[in-house]
């Protein structure tokens, strides 16, 4: 053990949080989302249909809840694993964190874009 | 060779507790064990630790006083009755301060810590963590060990004593990670390792009782006091002899014989269950010699049934484990077998109140001492204090000790020779043409003291058992290592530890012959009543290299605080 | 009473002529219907080969020295009786994933060391009462269970995340850790926490629950760990862990 090592590393305790709320939040919006989109809605999926679930302001801020909650728990899930192997050390942790923090504000912006004209 | 000032022999509670002590004023001081300290036999302890709190309802009228008198009457009038004072008189404070720091006692509902009743104690004054106080209290220290950064050499194994020109001057102890001799110089050392219940083949002790620190002292010239005494618990587990507390019969279990009868009313009809251990386990044993034992075999019951489920997992949750791992027996469902087992050491190295030997230099704490604060029986609940208290006692003196040194340099030579020896010794072990086996001989040795010098003893039988132990101590010359590895050679160490063994269990057995009289643990049945008269003294054994056994001396008790009375429970 | 076969996993790294592990077999005798697996190692210590080496000590299940793993599993050498496993082949190996020192002996200083980095003591700092310090029978209560370790390493050895992972500090000193920061005695929230409460620490943990299976005192390493995450949220959000 290197005390060093294990004392250079802060936080978590954030991670591990929104990791437990975001899971929720997903089982919640999943199931809101599933259940309009192929319950209580059924029809083609095409641009007419979807345009005219996405009309409904309460709906659009569930798919965008989803989408925010989706990406923070699948690659935090992702940065955990890494760190378990490569990403050990505080550097590496660190970098590994903000190269996330970038892919998934992509991802973010990417989706947000396509939902743009509902939101504004 | 590596220095310190202080060096403790041993990691259990009396060893932790001197080197807080001796560390908190500023002294280097290092710990050596053969075992990491949190794996001591200390930690075996369950029932509890006596001190006068007065914190049970039925207790508000106990004081340090009573706890005195109560120890003194427990050892049969053998005790030194300045020193079980004086240990009664430091119980609290030393208690309070375990609970500073850390140990999970048990506890009141009004948050204060829990006593039950013990054994001989006139009221309930046992403070208790479930019934795995001395696990709770070892780990205690382990971890103030840990936070004062005392320094602790692990799983070195101590074999001697370097002496130079009367002066304790440090150990050689063996490496058993890296292999080999090393000397450890010091100008104090404190032997704090413990009893030698593995002298006996029915025991409730850790496979490493075995009184190693109590040997290396005799061999270097220390006396031994009162080596006869030895405590036999009334219950240990039937095929094991595993420890069932004297807890178990605190919380109210019942001790029944194949009639179904709470038998101990006829022996101690004020106490029942909760005589002292000498008695009691006499009790339990004339039930099995006159055929009473369960199903007539060798063993009574110990019922817990009656205490009910809820009772059993709060207070005695660990008693409960042992008996369903290795007696296959749910206290909560049926009667717990149980026989009268090796259990305590009361005799041991020659101190004074402050752990001080007769030797400049060389202390001595706990189990391995004797104070004596114990007499000739230990009451329950008094070891754990004993060490805690002497520990710490022991710790401050050895600091007093080392102030009034001019000259703090060991002397090399002594130290570098006394190495030496040893790794001598062992060669030799291993080269010799020897044709005896370590371990039959141990298993000899057990036997015999199990056979003669158990709860009853006797003239005739007690000189067969010195026959048989001095042709032990013969064929002991005659062993050679099976193995000369140098790394964790248990072989080696089981060895050596046999050849001192053998010498302590010489000393119990001329000890117990030259006591003509019976008084508290040792009970003979041709001289069946106490001397004061004769006896009233302890005995001290001298180690002769050149004879068998060892000699005898006396030195008086000390008296003055409690009368002389008869012993009834 | 019948004779049982153990296999041994011995190795001795000193040894320059066989270095490597292999496995050695022996019959063991023994009388009436109890040998437990510490008993039998002696008896092969005893009768075949005073080589054999492993630590012992109380042979009552509470000093932690036997850990190893038997059978398929941890357990301690004297706890573990041979009738229990129900099988006429006792394989006895060493605690893996621990630098091994010899054949069952496994170097337990990392252990050690991680266990005195958590600072697994009381820590006060207000002054103590003349007497004893008021704990309730409820507040006592919490400490049950994580008082009960006898650091016997198991848990340790048996956790995935700990495996090739020197700096992961492992179940049994975030146990201990868990044991005073739920104490009610305890008034060292702020030293200790930043030694287990970071991604080394309890964030390491990933509930694979590996360590509850292999306690041999039937604790629950896991869920002290659990309640270390819980009580870093409160303390963040709320300022008080307990």
């Amino acid at each position: 053990m290197r005390a060093e090592v294990i004392s250079t590393h802060r936080g978590g305790v954030w991670s591990w949080l929104f990791q437990r709320i975001t899971a929720v939040l997903l089982i919640v919006c999943l199931a809101i989302h599933l259940i309009f989109t192929h319950i209580l809605n059924i029809g083609e999926l095409d641009s007419a249909n979807v345009a005219a679930r996405l009309a409904n302001a309460g709906l659009t801020a569930v798919d965008i809840i989803l989408l925010a909650a989706g990406i923070y728990h699948a690659l935090n899930g992702l940065r955990m694993v890494l760190m378990d192997y490569w990403f050990t050390s505080r550097t590496r942790a660190l970098t590994l964190t903000i190269v996330l923090w970038v892919v998934g504000l992509a991802f973010m912006g990417y989706g947000t874009w396509a939902l743009w004209p509902w939101i504004s | 060779m590596i220095h310190h000032d202080v060096i403790v022999v041993g990691g259990g509670l009396s060893g932790l507790r001197a080197a807080i002590e001796a560390k908190r004023a500023g002294v280097d001081v290092a710990i050596l064990s053969q075992v990491h300290p949190g794996r001591s036999h200390s930690g075996q302890a369950q029932g509890g630790i006596n001190a006068a709190l007065g914190n049970h309802p039925d207790g508000r009228d106990d004081n340090r006083e009573k706890h005195a008198f109560d120890t003194v009457k427990g050892g049969d009038f053998l005790v030194d009755q300045d020193c079980a004072v004086q240990m009664a008189e430091d119980a609290p404070r030393v208690i309070y301060e375990m609970d500073h720091w850390g140990c999970p006692f048990s506890r009141f509902e009004d948050g204060t810590i829990a006593q039950r009743p013990f054994g001989g104690a006139g009221f309930p004054r046992c403070c208790y963590g479930a019934d795995k106080t001395g696990h709770y209290l070892l780990h205690t220290l382990v971890e103030q060990a840990y936070r004062l950064q005392v320094k602790m050499y692990v799983e070195q194994y101590v074999a001697s004593l370097i002496v130079h020109e009367g002066v304790c001057q440090g150990v050689v102890a063996y490496d058993m990670i890296r292999g080999g001799f090393e000397a450890f110089t010091a100008n104090a050392v404190v032997i704090a390792t413990g009893g030698a219940g593995r002298t006996y083949s029915n025991t409730t002790n850790s496979l490493i009782s075995t009184g190693c620190g109590m040997f290396m002292a005799y061999h270097a010239g220390v006396p031994l006091k009162d080596m006869e005494f030895v405590q036999f618990h009334p219950t240990g587990l039937y095929t094991t002899q595993i420890l069932m507390t004297e807890g178990a019969r605190g919380e109210g279990g019942y001790l029944i014989n194949d009639k179904g009868e709470r038998f101990m009313e006829k022996y101690a009809p004020k106490f029942m269950e909760l005589a002292p251990r000498d008695i009691t386990a006499r009790s339990i044993q004339i039930e099995i010699n006159e055929g009473r034992g369960i199903g007539g075999k060798g063993y009574v019951h110990l019922d817990l049934r009656h205490l009910g489920a809820e009772k059993i997992l709060e207070r005695l949750p660990g008693i409960r484990d042992l008996a369903i791992h290795f007696e296959g027996v749910d206290p909560i469902e049926e009667p717990i077998p149980v026989v009268p087992s090796q259990h305590y050491w009361m005799g041991g190295i020659d101190t004074d109140v402050n752990g001080a030997t007769v030797m400049p230099g060389l202390y001595a704490a706990g189990e391995c001492a004797c104070v004596s604060v114990h007499g000739a029986n230990r009451l329950g609940g008094n070891s754990l204090l004993e060490t805690i208290v002497f520990g710490r006692r022991a710790g401050a003196e050895v600091v007093r000790y080392l102030e009034t040194l001019t000259d703090r340099r060991p002397n090399a030579r002594s130290a570098f020779a006394a190495a030496q020896m040893m790794e001598q010794k062992v060669e030799e072990l291993g080269v010799r043409e020897g044709k005896e086996n370590a371990y039959e001989l141990r298993a000899v040795m057990t036997e015999v003291m199990k056979d003669h010098f158990f709860l009853f003893r006797d003239e005739a039988a007690m000189r067969e058992g010195l026959e048989r132990l001095l042709q032990v101590k013969e064929r002991v010359k005659n062993i050679n290592l099976r193995w000369t590895g140098s790394v964790f050679n248990v072989d080696m160490i089981r060895t050596v530890e046999l050849e001192g063994m053998v010498d302590l269990a010489l000393c119990v057995a001329v000890g117990a012959l030259e006591r003509q009289e019976s008084r508290g643990a040792h009970f003979r049945t041709d001289y069946n009543t106490r001397d004061d008269l004769n006896w009233l003294k302890h005995t001290l054994a001298y180690y002769q290299p050149d004879a068998a056994g060892p000699r005898l001396d006396s030195k008086p008790v000390t008296l003055g605080h409690f009368e002389l009375q008869e012993r009834k429970y | 009473m019948p004779d049982i076969k153990f296999r041994v996993k011995r190795q001795d790294p000193g040894d320059k002529k066989n270095p490597e592990a292999h496995w050695e077999e022996y019959i063991v005798h023994y009388e009436g219907d109890n040998l437990t697996v510490l008993e039998g190692l002696f008896y092969i210590q005893e009768k075949y080969d005073g080589g054999l080496s492993f630590r012992y000590c109380c042979r009552a299940s509470i000093c932690g020295s036997c850990g190893m793993y038997i059978n398929g599993a941890y357990r301690l050498a004297c706890q573990t009786n041979v009738k229990h496993l129900d099988t006429d082949l006792i394989t006895v190996a060493p605690m893996p994933h621990l630098p091994l020192v010899k054949d069952l002996v496994v170097d337990m200083d990392e252990f050690f060391a991680k266990y005195e980095y958590i600072m697994p003591w009381l820590i006060r700092h207000s002054s103590d009462p003349e007497k004893e310090l008021i704990q309730s029978p409820k507040e006592r209560k919490k400490i049950d269970m994580p008082v009960d370790c006898i650091l016997c390493g198991c848990c340790y050895s048996s956790c995935p995340s700990a495996w090739g992972e020197d700096n992961y500090l492992g179940p049994a000193a975030l146990l201990k850790a868990h044991r005073f920061e739920v104490d009610s005695r305890d008034e060292g929230g702020k030293e200790r926490i930043a030694r287990w409460n970071n991604e080394r620490g309890v964030y390491r943990c990933h509930t694979i629950m590996n360590c509850v299976e292999a306690c041999p005192k039937e604790l629950n390493p896991t869920e002290g760990i659990q309640w270390l995450k819980r009580a870093a949220v409160r303390r963040k959000l709320l300022g008080k862990a307990k």
